[in-house]
């Protein structure tokens, strides 16, 4: 069964960003992530593969193995991304309303399953990454812990979403006013 | 009486506006008590229920759960029990947040939101408890089986059994964010 404990993580982080640091944080985030991955993509993205191209012509050669190339990529792409979230953490403004928290939260999920799909692609597309046969599906199926067929499993990622709804939720309740009526008029 | 589904619907619906009326503030704190009922109903019912059969058995002559009318026995001490804790909980302050909804379209969406997952909380409690007792109530002509395919696809999706494994988690959560707010 996958582990969904970094997602769940990596969602939740960057939901938690989104709120306190509003939309347009989150808009800078997306470039860099998109920057970042066009850049130093583990996959090889065209950028990447023309820059690598480059420097084995110039060095007559490959210079470093394809795993390690992956594993410093993945780690590089990681740093930027740590650096902008810290840097946005501190320097960033807070968002100007409730609605531009909600959509900065919306959008730091969305910014999460970007970097999730970056970094951990097999926690979200072990099927793409691994086909399986309908044999191995039968014998997944028969493992402990695997819920039968149509039981709802409820991920860590729900619960951390919905214990975000919760939190702005409670955090949008304003403070109570008695109406104090024609107090004040005669 | 038509499809179960459509009653269960209905009701989430009804409890919406009910939200819509009180506030979520409110309807949150009637939330935390339905899960704080939900978990003492999971833990500890079927315990309470065992040693009652143990001491009641005695004087009326024999174990009421062997009996012929076991389903009903459980079905309407699993079901009362829920009711009186969920009226208890709309009855008074409880554990309600203080203060008001924002005002405008979002406030009458969260409140219809939470209002509505109250009446999926209650309604499906209910439904899963007549459902696990093989709907004991059917001789008062309120329901005749068997469920439609939608019901019986629907079942999996009640609260106690995706919740079951959370409620203490969620319970917990919900006093936390009310005492830290």
């Amino acid at each position: 069964m996958t582990n969904y404990l970094p997602l769940a993580t990596i969602l939740v982080l960057s939901a938690l960003v989104g709120l306190r640091r509003g939309a347009r944080s989150q808009l800078l985030l997306t470039a860099v992530i998109a920057g970042g991955w066009l850049a130093l993509a583990p996959g090889g993205s065209p950028l990447a593969a023309e820059v690598e191209t480059k420097l084995e012509k110039m060095a007559g050669g490959s210079i470093i193995s394809a795993g390690a190339k992956e594993g410093y990529s993945t780690f590089l792409l990681l740093v930027i991304i740590l650096l902008t979230y810290f840097l946005l953490w501190r320097l960033g403004s807070r968002p100007e309303s409730i609605r531009g928290a909600l959509i900065g939260t919306l959008w730091g999920l969305a910014n999460g399953f970007l970097i999730a799909l970056t970094l951990l692609p097999s926690a979200l597309l072990p099927s793409l990454l691994t086909p399986i046969t309908v044999g191995e599906r039968a014998v997944e199926a028969m493992k402990p812990g695997t819920m039968a067929p149509g039981k709802f499993d409820l991920h860590p990622i729900i619960i951390g979403g919905v214990f975000i709804l919760i939190i702005l939720a409670v955090r949008a309740i304003r403070p109570h006013r008695p109406d104090l009526g024609n107090l004040f008029k005669e | 009486m038509g499809a179960l589904e459509l009653l269960w619907f209905a009701l989430i619906i009804v409890f919406a506006f009910v939200g819509i009326v009180r506030g979520y503030p409110k309807e949150l704190g009637v939330t935390t008590s339905i899960l704080v009922a939900l978990l003492v109903l999971t833990e500890w019912g079927g315990k309470i229920l065992l040693g009652l059969d143990a001491q009641l058995g005695g004087l009326l002559g024999g174990s009421f759960l062997a009996g012929p009318y076991s389903n009903l026995i459980q079905a309407a001490f699993y079901l009362g029990l829920f009711i009186a804790m969920v009226f208890i909980s709309y009855h008074g302050e409880t554990l309600a947040f203080r203060g008001d909804p924002p005002p405008g379209p979002l406030g009458v969406a969260m409140n219809a939101i939470n209002g509505a997952v109250n009446g999926y909380l209650i309604s499906g409690t209910i439904w899963y408890y007549l459902d696990r007792f093989d709907y004991p109530i059917r001789f008062l002509g309120l329901f005749s089986p068997p469920l439609t395919n939608l019901a019986q696809a629907l079942l999996p999706f009640l609260p106690l059994p995706i919740l079951e494994p959370y409620l203490l988690l969620f319970v917990v959560f919900l006093i936390l964010v009310r005492v830290f707010r």
